[in-house]
C-alpha cells in the first residue's frame, strides 16, 4: 500500500516520502481497586510528506483514503515553506533484530498468566501490588520517491507492577523487550521488589551533607535519560551551547542496532538506514542525532534518528540510549558505597535537567553502614545539577541492565549533597 | 449513527456494554519567527468498546470504522471473560439518557479560512518580533478542532456531542548580552474566533515580559511569603488538589482521605465541568454522566473525590461527571475545570503586610518528583514593604502538595476562569484539555528555590 501511496504521490510532486505503522496491542491490568482489564487496540498511522511547487507539505492520517492522504499534503503544500527535500537513496539494511515470533503469539489468556506469575510472586501482607502486561506486535513500512521501498516487523512485550507499602509512594518496575520476558528478567523484577520490600528501619531525619551515592541501574538511567536530552538540546548543532566535561568515565551512544531492545530498527521513519552514534566520549560531547529536516538545517547528513507521527511536524528521536559499561564490578552495590546512600529508582530530573540548582526526591534510597544496608529513608533529596552529578561519577559497573530502551550500568557518584528535605 | 450503535450495544452478549466512537478533523499551523511552517490538517476518528459482565472483568476492544463496532463488540466480550479475577465491583446504577448536543455553525473552526488563521499567526509574529529588538525568537502554535463524540450503552443511553476547539500558544525568546530568557502564554477558546484576535490584539506583553526577565536576577532559595496569581493558584489546586482527589485509585499518590484537613477554613477547591465556553466542559462525560461541581476540599477540609461509575460504586458515593478517555483509551476519572472559589481580600491586602515576599506568576510547569511538587513562574517579582517590586527569575515554589495548602492564609477576592491552552496527562496518558480558575492567593513561608 506504500508504494501505491508513493505512486498516486508522484506525478504531482516533485519528492515525496512516506511512513506506515501498524500496532496491535494487548493488555492486561488487574490489582487491588482495579477492575481488571484485557484490552485490544489495533491503529494503523500514515505520514506522507512532499515537495510540491518547491514548497513543502505534509499530511497524516489513521483512517482516510490515500487519495485524501495526497490531497491533504498538496494543500499544505500550498502555503507551507519553500523546501528542498534531499531524500536517501535506497541502502541495505543492517541486521538488528526488532520482533520475535514467540511475542507475535502471545494471547490476552497468556498475558493474564504472565501477570499472574509475577503477581503470586512479589505479592504479600502490608503491600498491594498492581501488575501489566502488554504484547505489541505491528510493522513499520518506508518508502520515498527515489526507490526507498523497506519495512521491518516489530513486537514488543512488558511486564510490570507498581508496588504500594506504607510509608512510601508506590514502587514501579518494569521489563520490556521484543521477546517475552526471559526468566531471568522476571527473577530480576522479583529480585528488586523483594529488595524495596527489605525490613529495615525507616529513617526520617538525614542532615544534610556530601555522601557517596550508588546509584543502581534503574535509578541510573534515569540519568542517563537526563544526559541523553540534555546533549540533545545543548549539542545540537555547531552554533549551540557546549556541555562543560562529564567524568571521563562516562561514554554515551545511541543505538538502533542492539539486538531484540525497545528501540531498535534497522531503518528510520525518514528511510535512512540507522547506525550507532556515539554521543557522549570520556566525559564530553562527540556526537549528536539529526534527521532529514534537522540534518538539512544544520548542512550534515541524517543520522537515521527520524520519526514521524501523523498529525506533527516529523521530529528527532532517540532509539536506544546505552550508558556504556565500565570496568568495576559493582555486583555488590552497598559493599563498594561502604558509607554512604544507595538509591534504588530516581525520578527523571524533568524538563529542568539543564539547571545548575536541580533537587531530585526519592522514597526509594537506602542507608549504608560499614557495606550494609541499615535503613530506608522516608524520604532522600539529592541536590546540585545533573551535570554536577555527572561530573563526579567514580565509578561505572560492568554489567548493563535495560530499563524500557535505556541500558546502564550501576555507578558510585561521591561528594554528592544529600539530605531529607528540598 | 446512534442509532445504529445503539443496536449494537442492545444486542451484545455481555451484561454491560458501551460503545464509544470520536472523529476529529482540524489544522495545527505553525510559525518560527516570520517564517510560517507545514499547515497539518488532523482528521481521524476512532471507538472503543467495552464489555463486562457478573463475574468477569472489563475487556475492552478498539475500531476505526463504525462498520467494525460489531465485531469490536464480540471481541470486547471475549476478552471480558478472560480478565484474570472477578472481584471488583458493580456499575453505579444510573437512569439512560438520551440527548444530542450541536456545535453553533458559527463556531466550527472550518467556517474560519485557512487565510485568516495564517493572517493571525503572522500578525502575532510581526507584534512579537516589533515590540522590541532583542526579540530575537518567537514560536507561535494555532491547533483547531471539531471533535464529534457519540456514546452509547446497553443500559439505553445514546448521546452526541460535537465540541469546536481553538488553541494559540506563543512563545518570545529575548536576548541581550549574551543572556536569554523567554515567555510562554496560551489561550484556549470553544470556537469564539474574535476571542482570539483580542488576545493577538495584546500580544506585545509577551514581548516586553521577555525582556524584562533579561534584568531579572536569580531567586534566592528560602521560605518566604509568597502570593500566587490566579493562574498560579489555580494550576497549584490542579495539580496539588485535584490529583489527590481522583477517586480511581491508581495515582501514585492519593486519594487523600475524606475527612482530612489540608487547609484553612476559608480555602475551597473544587472541579465543575459545566461552565460555558472553557476548555474542560463536555455535555456529557465519556460514561455519559452529565458533569458537575463537585466540591474536592471544602473549608479546608477533604470533602469528595472524582469518580467514574465503577470507582463511585467502590466508594460507595453517585458518580460525578469525570469519565474522561480518548478515542483509543477507556474512561478514567479527570479533572475538568478546577477552581478555587472566590475569597474576601483584595491584591492589596493580600500584599500589605508582607515587608519582603515573592510575587509568582504565569506558571511554565508544576511537576512532582519523589511526592514533592515544584510550581515553576515563568514570571515572578519581589514583594517588598507591600508593593510588588523588581522581577526575579528561577523561582519555584516547592513543598509537598497538600501541605503547600496548609500555608494559605489569604485568599484573594479577585476570582477568575484562566482560558489558557491547559492539558492533563494523568499518569502519562492522553492528554485531556482542562481549565483551571482562582483569585490570588497567599501563602506564608513557603520555600521557594530549588524545585522539588
Amino acid at each position: 500500500m506504500i508504494r501505491r501511496l508513493l505512486d498516486l504521490a508522484g506525478p504531482r510532486t516533485e519528492a515525496a516520502d512516506a511512513v506506515r505503522g501498524e500496532d496491535d496491542t494487548i493488555t492486561v491490568q488487574s490489582g487491588p481497586g482495579v477492575w481488571p482489564v484485557v484490552s485490544r487496540t489495533e491503529c494503523t498511522a500514515w505520514h506522507l510528506r512532499v515537495q510540491a511547487g518547491g514548497r513543502l507539505g505534509m499530511a497524516g492520517s489513521v483512517d482516510a483514503g490515500l487519495e485524501t492522504l495526497v490531497d491533504r499534503a498538496l494543500t499544505g503544500a500550498r502555503s507551507g515553506p519553500p523546501f528542498r527535500l534531499h531524500l536517501p537513496v535506497p541502502s541495505p539494511l543492517p541486521n538488528v533484530r526488532t520482533h520475535s515470533r514467540a511475542a507475535g503469539v502471545l494471547g490476552g489468556r497468556d498475558l493474564a498468566d504472565l501477570a499472574a506469575s509475577l503477581a503470586t510472586r512479589v505479592d504479600g501482607p502490608a503491600r498491594n501490588v498492581a501488575v501489566w502486561a502488554e504484547r505489541t506486535m505491528g510493522r513499520v513500512e518506508v518508502a520515498n520517491s527515489r526507490g526507498v521501498l523497506a519495512g521491518y516487523d516489530r513486537t514488543l512485550v512488558g511486564l510490570g507492577l507498581r508496588l504500594t507499602v506504607p510509608d512510601a509512594l508506590p514502587f514501579h518496575l518494569h521489563t520490556a523487550n521484543v521477546d517475552p520476558p526471559s526468566l531471568e528478567q522476571i527473577e530480576r523484577l522479583v529480585e528488586e521488589t523483594r529488595f524495596a520490600l527489605h525490613p529495615v528501619p525507616v529513617i526520617d531525619d538525614l542532615e544534610t551533607g556530601e555522601y557517596t551515592i550508588g546509584l543502581a541501574p534503574r535509578a541510573a538511567a534515569a540519568l542517563a535519560a537526563g544526559l541523553d536530552r540534555l546533549v540533545a538540546e545543548l549539542s545540537g548543532g555547531p552554533a549551540a551551547t557546549p556541555l562543560p566535561p562529564l567524568s571521563p568515565l562516562l561514554n554515551l551512544t545511541d543505538d538502533p542496532l542492539a539486538d531484540g531492545c525497545c528501540g531498535s530498527r534497522p531503518i528510520d521513519d525518514d528511510g535512512v538506514v540507522t547506525r550507532r552514534v556515539a554521543l557522549v566520549r570520556e566525559g564530553r560531547v562527540v556526537g549528536w542525532r539529526c534527521d532529514l529536516q534537522t540534518g538539512e538545517a544544520l548542512g550534515m547528513p541524517s543520522t537515521g534518528h527520524g520519526a514521524r507521527r501523523p498529525f506533527s511536524p516529523p521530529r528527532v528521536a532517540p532509539s536506544n540510549t546505552v550508558v556504556e559499561a565500565g570496568a568495576s564490578d559493582l555486583t555488590n552495590l552497598p559493599a563498594r558505597i561502604g558509607r554512604g546512600i544507595l538509591v534504588q529508582v530516581l525520578p527523571s530530573p524533568g524538563t529542568r535537567r539543564a539547571a545548575p540548582h536541580l533537587a531530585v526526591s526519592t522514597p526509594w534510597a537506602y542507608r549504608v553502614e560499614r557495606g550494609e544496608v541499615t535503613g530506608r529513608f522516608r524520604r532522600l533529596t539529592l541536590k546540585g545539577g545533573l551535570l554536577e552529578w555527572l561530573g563526579r561519577v567514580q565509578a561505572v559497573g560492568d554489567r548493563l541492565q535495560w530499563s524500557g530502551a535505556i541500558a546502564s550500568p550501576a555507578l558510585v557518584l561521591e561528594g554528592i549533597t544529600a539530605g531529607s528535605r528540598p | 449513527m446512534r442509532e445504529t450503535l445503539l443496536a449494537l450495544a442492545g444486542r451484545s452478549p455481555a451484561g454491560f456494554t458501551d460503545i464509544r466512537y470520536h472523529r476529529r478533523r482540524g489544522i495545527r499551523l505553525e510559525r518560527h519567527g516570520r517564517e510560517a511552517g507545514t499547515p497539518i490538517p488532523t482528521e481521524d476518528s476512532g471507538g472503543l468498546v467495552r464489555c463486562t459482565s457478573p463475574g468477569a472483568g472489563w475487556g475492552i476492544a478498539s475500531f476505526r470504522d463504525p462498520g467494525e463496532a460489531g465485531a469490536a463488540v464480540a471481541l470486547a466480550h471475549e476478552l471480558s471473560l478472560l480478565a484474570p479475577a472477578a472481584a471488583a465491583g458493580q456499575l453505579t446504577e444510573v437512569p439512560a439518557r438520551d440527548g444530542e448536543f450541536p456545535c453553533p455553525a458559527q463556531r466550527d473552526p472550518a467556517q474560519v479560512s485557512m487565510a485568516a488563521k495564517e493572517d493571525l499567526l503572522a500578525l502575532a509574529a510581526a507584534a512579537l518580533h516589533d515590540a522590541d529588538r532583542r526579540i530575537v525568537a518567537s514560536r507561535l502554535v494555532y491547533q483547531d478542532l471539531l471533535e464529534d463524540t457519540w456514546l452509547v450503552t446497553s443500559e439505553g443511553t445514546s448521546l452526541a456531542e460535537s465540541r469546536p476547539r481553538m488553541e494559540l500558544s506563543a512563545l518570545a525568546i529575548a536576548e541581550e548580552e549574551g543572556t536569554r530568557e523567554r515567555a510562554l502564554d496560551s489561550i484556549a477558546v470553544a470556537g469564539a474566533w474574535f476571542d482570539l484576535e483580542e488576545w493577538i490584539g495584546r500580544i506585545g506583553h509577551l514581548a516586553e515580559k521577555a525582556v524584562l526577565l533579561l534584568r531579572a536576577v536569580p531567586v534566592r532559595p528560602g521560605r518566604v511569603p509568597v502570593v500566587l496569581d490566579p493562574l498560579a493558584a489555580g494550576l497549584l489546586a490542579h495539580r496539588c488538589a485535584g490529583h489527590l482527589c481522583h477517586g480511581d485509585r491508581d495515582e501514585d499518590q492519593g486519594p487523600a482521605p475524606v475527612g482530612l484537613r489540608v487547609g484553612p477554613p476559608l480555602l475551597t477547591i473544587g472541579d465543575d465541568g459545566t461552565v460555558p465556553g472553557l476548555h474542560g466542559t463536555m455535555a456529557f462525560d465519556h460514561e455519559g454522566i452529565s458533569p458537575r461541581n463537585t466540591a474536592l476540599i471544602q473549608n479546608g477540609v477533604v470533602v469528595a473525590h472524582l469518580h467514574t461509575r465503577v470507582s463511585a460504586d467502590l466508594a460507595g458515593v453517585a458518580p460525578t461527571g469525570n469519565a474522561r478517555g480518548s478515542p483509543l483509551a477507556a474512561p478514567r476519572a479527570r479533572m475538568t475545570n478546577t477552581y478555587v472559589a472566590r475569597g474576601k481580600d483584595s491584591l492589596d491586602e493580600l500584599l500589605r503586610d508582607i515587608p519582603l515576599g515573592l510575587y509568582l506568576a504565569e506558571p511554565v510547569s508544576v511537576r512532582m518528583s519523589g511526592g514533592e511538587a515544584g510550581l515553576g513562574a515563568g514570571y515572578a517579582r519581589v514583594i517588598r514593604n507591600g508593593a510588588l517590586a523588581e522581577p526575579v527569575r528561577g523561582a519555584v515554589l516547592a513543598g509537598d502538595p497538600l501541605a503547600l495548602f496548609g500555608l494559605v492564609d489569604r485568599v484573594g477576592n479577585d476570582f477568575r476562569w484562566n482560558r489558557d491552552a491547559s492539558r492533563c496527562r494523568r499518569g502519562g496518558g492522553e492528554a485531556v484539555p482542562v481549565s483551571t480558575g482562582a483569585p490570588h492567593l497567599r501563602l506564608v513561608e513557603a520555600h521557594v528555590g530549588e524545585p522539588a
